[in-house]
């Protein structure tokens, strides 16, 4: 009894301490150097942590992670998109899939998992080449999932340690 | 306080509720995970894969709600968790927030009555405001009166007080204007029965008459010049004054009266007019009760302060009369107006000054008035 008190004690200052903070340190997001094509700005960045063991379970189990990433020039311009992880439980592979300026563009289809979160990570956002892009701030919200055979929604942003992940170019460690 | 006790509550109840939330949830998610037969998810895929393609999607369906149950049910308990402690961390708001707000109404009213008790007890008479009904509105209702009784009872006392003295000052006055007068009309009804009767009035006896009446017209005259320095606020200089110095030349003046010896030093802050009419009438006093001579010491007691002692060897007082020597109008002395010793005190506290009588001795031998200065820090002039 001592000690789930103990617990309760530390559990509920962690709880204050999770409630108040605005994102983990767990995940980041890392931008590469935005490149010049001859046609636009290419802005690479990639999802950096360790994902959650359960991951795995919950889109094994059909249902889809949805991401929702927004990344911004300081001029204000920005770009927007929403990734959708899901698993085919016919074909069992897993794909994803990106939703950007009113078109849909999925992936190949993985037949392991890890191999689908590797590439999920990476993402490739483009700019307008009228402009120079100097400095970009990222943000990534992680949606609510619909758990279709429950007919409910679940809040997946625990397995990320929050529901928003933040990173900027160039770093500046902040 | 009770912030401190309501703070140890929160804390309490809360580690308490998250303990048992935890092993409640705990014990239930243990229930869900062992409700789940571990086989059945194989079961499910192989049959999956071997059925017809017409029923796949079904065996698929069921598959899916399986895993979806597991994947999501840890997650949905830590969700019911999480809400359960934001829930109760609300309630617990709320509830410190209405119990402070209970405490705050209960014990304002508590703390008011102990500060009017207080101040009652300091001899102020506060506003006492009724602001709740029950035991502490009727305790509130209860002080209310006692505060209006006790207003009532001071201004009647104050009333009565006022009369009083003026009865006693009048009857006094009336006594000690009277005995003077009372030998002049004799004189005077004396001198008229004579001239009545034509007999002559010798030079010698009118001389006697004369002087008889003069002396009286002076008695009167010393009663009501004390009575108007008694009654008038005194103008004050204050300057500093060598005390020795001065008290050895008032001594040279006063040695037909009565000798005076003076010892010590100390400079003091007085008015030196003020303080002649103060020593004149404490040695007429010694005089009068009959002392050979008055010692005066003049001692520095503390850092802000000169003690002066005045000393004689005549008759002492019973402590009950010692108690009631400067009250106006209280003479123990035959003649005496009863304003000398009244006024002495009266100049003395116009120059910050302080004075209390005492018998030298025992056995009521002689009395020792002491004087308490404030001293000089400037140079004397």
């Amino acid at each position: 009894m001592l000690s789930q008190l103990s617990q309760g004690i530390s559990g509920f200052f962690l709880f204050v301490a999770g409630w108040l903070s605005p994102a983990t340190d767990e995940f980041s997001l890392h931008f590469d150097e935005p490149k010049q094509t001859a046609s636009a700005w290419q802005c690479a960045f990639e999802l950096q942590g360790s994902f959650d063991p359960r991951l795995s379970d919950i889109v094994d189990a059909g249902i889809p992670l949805l991401v929702s990433v927004t990344v911004k020039q300081p001029e204000g311009r920005s770009a927007h998109m929403i990734r959708v992880l899901q698993y085919d439980a016919i074909k069992m592979t897993y794909t994803y899939s990106d939703s950007l300026s009113g078109k849909v563009v999925c992936s190949k289809s993985y037949s392991f998992i890890n191999t689908a979160l590797h590439d999920f990570r990476k993402f490739n956002l483009e700019f307008p080449r009228t402009e120079t892009v100097t400095a970009l701030s990222g943000e990534m919200i992680i949606l609510p999932s619909r758990v279709p055979r429950l007919g409910r929604k679940i809040d997946l942003q625990v397995l990320f340690g929050g529901n928003r992940i933040v990173g900027q170019y160039p770093d500046t460690g902040r | 306080m009770e912030w401190k006790i309501l703070l140890l509550a929160l804390i309490l109840l809360l580690s308490l509720g998250i303990a048992m939330q935890r092993l409640a949830s705990d014990r239930l998610q243990e229930t869900f995970q062992e409700s789940v037969d571990p086989s059945l998810d194989s079961l499910l895929q192989q049959g999956a894969l071997h059925v017809a393609d017409s029923s796949r999607s079904v065996w698929i369906g069921s598959l899916e709600r399986n895993r979806q149950w597991k994947a999501v049910m840890p997650l949905l308990m830590d969700e019911q968790r999480r809400t359960l402690l934001s829930f109760s961390l609300g309630l617990v708001i709320i509830f410190t927030l209405f119990a402070l707000f209970t405490f705050r109404y209960l014990t304002r009213p508590l703390r008011d009555l102990r500060q009017n008790a207080e101040a009652i007890g300091r001899g102020a008479l506060p506003d006492v405001r009724v602001t709740l009904g029950g035991s502490i509105g009727k305790l509130q209702q209860e002080m209310r009166t006692m505060v209006e009784e006790l207003r009532h009872l001071r201004e009647r006392l104050v009333e009565q007080g006022m009369e009083m003295a003026w009865r006693d000052i009048a009857r006094i006055m009336a006594h000690e204007i009277k005995n003077p007068l009372t030998p002049i009309r004799l004189t005077l009804d004396r001198m008229d029965e004579r001239a009545d009767k034509g007999q002559e009035i010798d030079k010698e006896e009118q001389k006697k008459f004369l002087l008889r009446i003069s002396k009286e017209v002076d008695q009167l005259e010393r009663l009501t010049t004390s009575l108007s320095t008694f009654a008038r606020d005194p103008e004050v200089r204050m300057r500093p004054i060598e005390l020795a110095d001065y008290l050895k030349s008032l001594a040279a003046d006063m040695i037909e009266l009565i000798p005076l010896f003076v010892e010590g030093k100390g400079r003091i802050q007085g008015d030196p007019m003020l303080l002649r009419q103060v020593f004149l009438n404490l040695i007429k006093n010694g005089a009068e009760a009959e002392a050979t001579e008055i010692i005066i010491r003049i001692e520095k007691k503390q850092k802000e302060q000169v003690e002066v002692t005045l000393s004689d060897n005549g008759l002492g007082l019973e402590n009950e009369k010692l108690q009631q020597i400067f009250l106006p109008y209280v003479s123990y002395k035959k003649g005496g107006t009863g304003l000398g010793l009244a006024v002495v005190k009266r100049l003395l506290l116009s120059m910050k000054a302080a004075i209390r009588a005492e018998n030298r001795f025992d056995d009521k031998k002689g009395l020792l008035f002491t004087l308490t200065f404030p001293a000089s820090k400037e140079a004397s002039q």
